[in-house]
């Protein structure tokens, strides 16, 4: 590491090769300027020469939401305005919203189920055909064709959506609302075009053959739709504003709103209500909100309740609700284990823990590859198309070389192939490869002893292992829960194989029941998720007693996992650089104070503040919130910042950038008085709420909150308001709209302090004060997240991440 | 051990003994089945207690010398008595005959006679309400087992688990009031069975038929693949119809040969088509498993690279915050600052010792 030291200033900026940057990621310093210069060139490295890994960056495109509630003068005035009936009305409205959540939730979650499953049969139903008559007449390719052909177009079809109408649409999406629910706001995560690509793509890849489920794009739509419906408004079609619900257009409602779609579409996918309820709580919900966790929790039961509906409608017994879930695995009625078996169920755990974090490394080795060289669009299609073929090709062969005959029983024609077998006989290998993910795994759980034989099972796990850690991360929305699920079940069943070779003739051992253990293990070393996941295998076997081994194998499997690596979830995030805020501070952090933590020179305004600042301001600044200040000439600190000293490029990839600090300590921004966000700035001017102007007061008297609300949540940029020159002379009184009791640190507090303050309240910015008060800096969300704990044999090293801009 | 073993038994059957007499006393149909059971336990005074109250409750007549003598009669007329014995002689007929003709399997066109007997019937006896006889009372409702229910219940799932009216005619079965049972097979099943006759009559010729209907090879030569496969195909074909025009529901009996046929026509005669040999696929396969390689390698080496711009973060620089800072800052040393802020990041923890890097 080299470090370049000049007369006062210590060390700056060092951004050393590669070789250098890997070796020692941990103590690399990005302890830079004091200028807040974002269109000089020369400020900004380059990242492409000197190679830094794409998870010590954090992105500049992710902002947060504004949780926090500004309570101004206006918001006071309206809660003040509030009646008794008009609290029932937004309560009301509220239960209501959530109603139709789970309503149109269940729907959705019906026709992705009825079109995959239609789609689905439609092509086996062609390749059987083709097959049973190749067999005798030399065609066998023609099959093979087929299916790779319908896999193709089909992939072709999901992949072209998503990578040219919504990107954000690719993966399960159960990352992106896990960030939402954060508090960042993933652009374009909750819009109308994400909800059809993810469904139309999800289709197309469960259709297409992929070893991909439709349970997290199902998570993914719940909260979509939750978005949608709370705004009562669509955004797509400009026209469609229904002017209900107009006091949810909020970041706050619609959070809310979304953690109660998102366990609507859990519970739709698993036919798990309560696991949903916990889903969001874990994933999301910052502290216990008992109303709302009760309004979600009903969403749940309503999601579950229509899909029954509907699918007792599709399986021609209506009304009949006794079909939970569009996939639950099927009862597990007879299952019993005996204490002894425990250690049995603790080694497995271990098993799927070290599987799991093996599947998340060579995930991430992938993706991180694909993020460097597969960035063309159409090569990203192609190497969907090329992962839909190569499945099938895989599938294929193996069904192919492997020929695993069993005697048909009574009446099952019409779901099994006979492929190589004698007549009278069905290929127990086609049984599981001619099928939907999902149903494949309900044959490993619930087939009898000796369908399968050990060596299928292995080399069948073996490939879903492969071939799922290859499509995930692909640009098609694709669910990791049933590939994960598989490949647990798959050598789950083969561990029960093995004992019973082992322990000849012992009644306990039940294949389906490792075969459950199996997945639950493996799903849990994957995505590391803990109450939730419990509760909704739980309730998919629709099996209490079988619980407590479900815990300790998934308890177990988090420990061996998180000795190795993150959950898949988690490390997706940091590759694509969210901000994202963990549950708790790391604990090496507590001697970090907000004065190292907060940007410093602050963007602030004056409580009287000319329109052609504010103006100047926006233009040139991508910061959301303003600490608003008294006292304080911003021409003054102006001249300050030309203090400083540029030097240019050392050698190819050092940039130096020194500066001196003016007197030799930093300056401080004025008296606190409040904060204001860009979009409230921005409705103001558009309003041309002016003091200059004679109908002033008649302009701000006339402003509510609902103004604020109208643009929500797309404001216009400040490129598109027109302010005459005149104008610009102008001021505006920001008093009344400023939030005068925002949240603030004093430049002592620790890290861990302003990270509880920002975790638990949601929390956008905390200007930071000193004794008298002074605004010194303010910090947000990738100041807090920059800071990064790694943890190698014992050593714990605490470094920071670099924030790409825009 | 063994003695608590036997401690438990013997408390165990004290209570037995319990529960017993106090069935007796009690409600009757709740303890008779314990008799079977605890009638070694007790002795002989007991017995001959229970014996004589039994009968006095069902019977004027003088008990007999045991229990299964003294069946309860006179309450029983006539015309009921008579329901219970046909039943009892179909029934009868039809378990035999299903037994009988389990395997091979051919339940629904051999059993039919017994079966719509048994069921008219029982249908008989219950219509035969308190209008006319009163026979469904003094039958059906009047003890917790339900003995006709559950055999008639039992003979109706095997019928219809065997999805034996697929096998005849629709509505076609009919039973007269002599009992008589009339049926005509149904179109599909006439046809299967011709088909089956000659496939069959043709492999016989070269197997022997066992006892069970299992086949033993004689000798089997590949001549016989040859001169029966159109039989075999005619018969497969029709089948696979017949499954396809009644979605999956065709009458056990039809299956049953159709596999057996099948088992035999593939592994007994080694039959089946099936062609393995072809290459084509290989070739495919193996050149679609090269397409990721090159597609990753061009990736490699033409993929275009994303450049990211940093952006310059705005940060307090260490000097200020050593000469500004804090409440810390003003009273203590600045050297301690050093460590408190700016080298934080730096700071290095090795199990529980803080080594912190020196300059």
């Amino acid at each position: 590491m080299t470090k370049i030291s000049f007369d006062n200033t210590k060390f700056l900026i060092n951004l050393s090769d590669d070789d250098q940057l890997s070796d020692n990621r941990n103590e690399y310093d990005v302890n830079s300027t004091q200028h807040d210069s974002i269109n000089d060139d020369s400020d900004q490295q380059e990242p492409g020469q000197s190679e830094i890994p794409d998870e010590n960056i954090i992105s500049g495109e992710y902002e947060s939401l504004d949780y926090d509630l500004c309570e101004n003068i206006l918001y006071q005035s309206e809660e003040k305005k509030r009646s008794r009936r008009n609290l029932i009305k937004i309560e009301f409205m509220r239960w209501l919203v959530m109603f139709f959540v789970g309503v149109l939730t269940g729907f959705v979650a019906s026709f992705i189920d009825y079109s995959v499953v239609h789609v689905s049969d439609l092509k086996f139903k062609y390749v059987r055909r083709f097959v049973d008559n190749c067999v005798e007449n030399y065609c066998l390719e023609q099959p093979y064709l087929i299916w790779i052909g319908f896999n193709g177009i089909l992939v072709f079809v999901g992949a072209l959506l998503t990578v040219y109408l919504e990107p954000v649409a690719a993966g399960s999406g159960i990352p992106q609302i896990k960030c939402y629910l954060n508090g960042v706001k993933v652009p374009h995560v909750v819009r109308l075009q994400t909800i059809f690509t993810k469904v139309v793509g999800v289709i197309c890849a469960v259709g297409g053959g992929l070893f991909v489920g439709k349970e997290g794009p199902m998570i993914h739509s719940g909260a979509v739709i939750a978005a949608g419906i709370s705004q009562g408004k669509l955004n797509f079609f400009r026209k469609f504003d229904f002017g209900i619900f107009e006091f949810f257009r909020t970041d706050t409602e619609k959070r809310d709103f979304v953690s109660g779609g998102a366990a609507a579409g859990v519970s739709a996918a698993f036919g798990a209500p309560v696991g949903g309820v916990l889903f969001s709580l874990e994933e999301g919900a910052s502290f216990w909100n008992q109303g709302l966790t009760w309004r979600i929790f009903f969403a749940s039961m309503i999601s579950t309740f229509t899909l029954n509906i509907v699918s007792s409608y599709m399986r021609d017994h209506p009304w009949d609700l006794s079909y939970p879930g569009l996939f639950n695995f099927g009862s597990f009625d007879t299952t019993t284990y005996s204490g002894i078996e425990i250690p049995i169920f603790i080694v497995m755990g271990i098993i799927g823990g070290l599987l799991g974090a093996l599947f998340n490394h060579i995930n991430i080795k992938l993706t991180k590859y694909r993020r460097k060289y597969i960035t063309n669009k159409w090569t990203r299609v192609v190497e969907a198309m090329m992962v839909a073929i190569m499945t099938g090709t895989i599938s294929y062969l193996f069904l192919y070389i492997n020929n695993d005959c069993k005697a048909m029983r009574h009446d099952q024609e019409e779901v099994t192939s006979q492929f190589f077998c004698n007549d009278g006989e069905y290929s127990s290998t086609a049984s599981i490869l001619f099928n939907t993910p999902e149903e494949s795994l309900k044959k490993l759980f619930h087939e009898k002893p000796g369908t399968y034989q050990a060596g299928t099972l292995a080399v069948y796990c073996i490939c879903v292992f492969l071939t799922a850690c290859w499509t995930y991360g692909l640009f098609m929305p694709s669910g990791l829960f049933i590939p994960s699920l598989l490949i647990g079940a798959g050598w789950g069943r083969l561990f029960g194989v093995m004992l019973n070779y082992m322990f000849p003739g012992q009644t306990w051992i039940d294949f389906g029941k490792y075969a459950l253990i199996g997945a639950a293990a493996q799903l849990g070393g994957i995505v590391r998720m803990t109450i939730s996941l419990t509760v909704i295998v739980m309730e998919a076997t629709g099996n209490i007693t079988f619980g407590l081994p479900i815990m300790i194998v998934l308890m177990v499997a988090k420990w061996v996992g998180d000795l190795f690596n993150e959950g898949i979830y988690d490390m997706h995030i940091h590759l694509q650089g969210i901000p994202l805020l963990g549950w708790e501070p790391e604990p090496v952090m507590s001697n970090i104070a907000a004065a190292e933590v907060m940007s410093h020179p602050v963007t602030v305004f004056r409580t009287k503040e000319s329109v052609g600042r504010i103006v100047e301001i926006l233009k040139h600044e991508p910061h959301n919130g303003f600490p608003v200040v008294e006292d304080y000439d911003p021409f003054i600190e102006q001249a300050s910042g030309m203090n400083l000293i540029l030097f240019g490029r050392c050698r190819m990839r050092i940039f130096v950038i020194a500066l001196q600090s003016s007197e030799g300590g930093a300056e401080t921004f004025g008296t606190f008085q409040g904060t204001i966000l860009r979009s409230q700035l921005i409705v103001l001017l558009k309003k041309k709420a002016f003091e200059e102007y004679s109908d002033s007061q008649m302009i701000k008297r006339s402003l509510t909150v609902r103004d604020f609300r109208e643009a929500y949540p797309r404001f216009t940029p400040i490129h598109q308001i027109s302010i005459t020159p005149q104008e610009r002379n102008f001021t505006i009184d920001l008093t009344p709209f400023m939030n005068p009791a925002a949240y603030t640190v004093t430049d002592v507090a620790s890290f861990p302090r302003i990270f509880k303050l920002f975790r638990a309240l949601g929390l956008r910015h905390v200007p930071v004060v000193d004794k008298r008060h002074k605004v010194v800096g303010i910090v947000t969300r990738k100041d807090l997240a920059r800071y990064k704990v790694s943890r190698h044999f014992g050593t714990m090293s605490v470094g920071e991440k670099f924030i790409s801009s825009k | 051990m063994k003695s608590s073993i036997h401690s438990f038994l013997s408390v165990f059957n004290l209570l037995l003994v319990v529960t017993f007499l106090d069935g007796v006393s009690g409600t009757l149909t709740e303890s008779s089945d314990l008799t079977s059971r605890t009638s070694l336990l007790l002795n002989s005074n007991i017995l001959k207690q229970f014996e004589r109250d039994y009968n006095l409750l069902f019977s004027s007549e003088k008990a007999g010398n045991s229990i299964t003598d003294s069946v309860p009669s006179t309450n029983i007329t006539n015309p009921c008595k008579e329901y219970l014995s046909k039943f009892s002689e179909e029934a009868a007929t039809f378990v035999k005959c299903a037994v009988d003709k389990s395997r091979p399997f051919s339940l629904c066109i051999s059993c039919i006679d017994s079966y719509e007997g048994a069921r008219s019937m029982y249908d008989k006896i219950e219509q035969d309400d308190n209008t006319k006889g009163g026979c469904h009372t003094m039958l059906l409702d009047n003890d917790r087992v339900q003995v006709l229910h559950e055999i008639n219940k039992n003979m109706k799932a095997l019928w219809d688990n065997a999805v034996c009216d697929a096998c005849f005619k629709s509505n076609s079965i009919n039973v007269d009031n002599n009992g008589t049972v009339t049926y005509t097979l149904s179109q599909g099943t006439v046809q299967f069975l011709t088909l089956y006759y000659n496939t069959s009559t043709c492999i016989r010729k070269y197997l022997n038929v066992s006892e069970y209907g299992g086949f033993e090879v004689e000798s089997v030569n590949s001549s016989v693949c040859d001169e029966c496969r159109t039989f075999y195909k005619a018969l497969n074909t029709h089948f696979v119809d017949m499954q396809k025009a009644s979605s999956h529901h065709v009458c056990m009996d039809l299956v049953d040969k159709m596999n057996h046929t099948r088992l035999v026509w593939g592994s007994t005669l080694h039959c089946t088509e099936s062609y393995k040999e072809n290459m084509k696929i290989i070739a495919i396969g193996i050149f679609m498993l090269f397409l990721p390689v090159i597609f990753y390698v061009s990736g490699r080496f033409c993929g275009q690279r994303k450049q990211i711009k940093l952006m310059t973060q705005k940060r307090m620089s260490k000097k200020a915050r050593e000469y500004h800072y804090g409440s810390f800052n003003e009273d203590s040393e600045s050297e301690g600052l050093d460590s408190h802020s700016s080298e934080a990041h730096a700071v290095v923890y090795r199990g529980n010792k803080i080594i912190l890097p020196t300059e």
